[in-house]
């Protein structure tokens, strides 16, 4: 064991006084981490922290050995349970663009909308002339 | 890292104790009912709880009919040494995944953990086999149970001793057990 880091302990009534509470805040943060350190020794070992992202922890042996799903049925016996073992092992369907999904499922289309909803149309409605306003028909021309 | 199966005594036959480990699917048999969650035994040293939500479509107000000694077919959320293993029934999407209970008109048997491993390879080609000839729905729990439901008690009796009895076959044993099994089932 070589030389070991003494840490410098401050006392009690010092932490205490109101100006030291910061101090006193960062050596308790400092206390915590170090038990926590300790007490996660095995599952979290120092040369996972400091070589990074080498180590992966898998604990399932259905994912290191790319096991299937538990839950089967055959021949009809549960139809949910074929509908999932489906949706498994075919592949997921291509991915369509989403703005072209949306006016597949429109009730209205994107041009009726536009036609409709044109502000030439109904602005201009208002300059119109009168008789041309919603359909008025003049009482003389009716006959 | 796998979690490795403890063993009790190395000169007796194989009595593996299952160790829980996150992500595994294991069918448990529910013992209690401890305020919004179930105690579960998964056969580990320490029972299982699960939560009461924890199922598809499942909230406060409306919560699944589960009874003592109903079996379940769970997934393993937490699992470490420290803490008390928590099962799930659902994804992190709150979908339906084939989690739940199971119905209680099937067999419930044990089975070696490492015949677990060996029947759910997709290279084992044992229950799809059976599953051409027979049909029936099975539950594989990692912790060495299996559930069968097929369409009459002699039909699950034969799969269960089917399954049980090919622990040490290889794949052309595997395959002719299969073909004597659909023979048999031909009634021939």
């Amino acid at each position: 064991m070589g030389p070991q880091k003494k840490r410098l302990l401050l006392s009690k009534n010092l932490l205490e006084m109101k100006f030291m509470k910061r101090t006193k805040e960062k050596t308790e943060k400092e206390l915590e981490d170090e038990e926590r350190q300790t007490t996660f020794a095995n599952e979290i070992t120092s040369a996972m922290l400091s070589h990074g992202s080498k180590f992966l922890m898998e604990s399932s042996y259905s994912a290191c050995e790319n096991l299937c799903f538990g839950r089967m049925s055959f021949k009809g016996a549960n139809p949910e349970i074929e509908k999932i073992m489906r949706r498994l092992t075919e592949p997921p369907p291509p991915k369509e663009n989403s703005l072209l999904q949306g006016e597949k499922d429109a009730d209205v289309g994107a041009e009726e909308v536009s036609r409709t909803m044109s502000l030439s149309k109904t602005v201009s409605r208002k300059f119109a002339k009168q008789s041309l306003k919603r359909g008025f028909k003049r009482p003389a021309d009716d006959q | 890292m796998c979690g490795s199966p403890a063993r009790t005594n190395q000169n007796e036959i194989e009595e593996e104790k299952y160790v829980p480990a996150r992500g595994d699917d294991v069918i448990g048999v529910v013992t209690n009912k401890v305020g919004e969650s179930y105690k579960v035994n998964i056969g580990s040293s320490e029972e299982a709880s699960l939560s009461s939500i924890a199922f598809p479509g499942a909230t406060k107000k409306n919560k699944p009919n589960i009874q003592i000694g109903d079996l379940v077919f769970a997934k393993l959320l937490i699992a470490s040494i420290d803490m008390e293993p928590e099962l799930v029934c659902v994804n992190s999407l709150g979908e339906n995944v084939g989690l739940g209970v199971l119905s209680t008109s099937g067999f419930l048997f044990t089975v070696p953990l490492h015949h677990i491993r060996k029947l759910l390879n997709p290279e084992c080609t044992l229950l799809k086999s059976l599953g051409k000839a027979l049909s029936f729905e099975i539950a594989v729990g990692m912790n060495g149970k299996i559930w069968i439901k097929a369409k009459s008690v002699k039909q699950t009796i034969a799969l269960a001793r089917a399954i049980s009895i090919s622990e040490h076959m290889n794949k052309e044993e595997m395959n002719k057990l299969c073909r004597k099994f659909v023979d048999r089932q031909a009634g021939f």
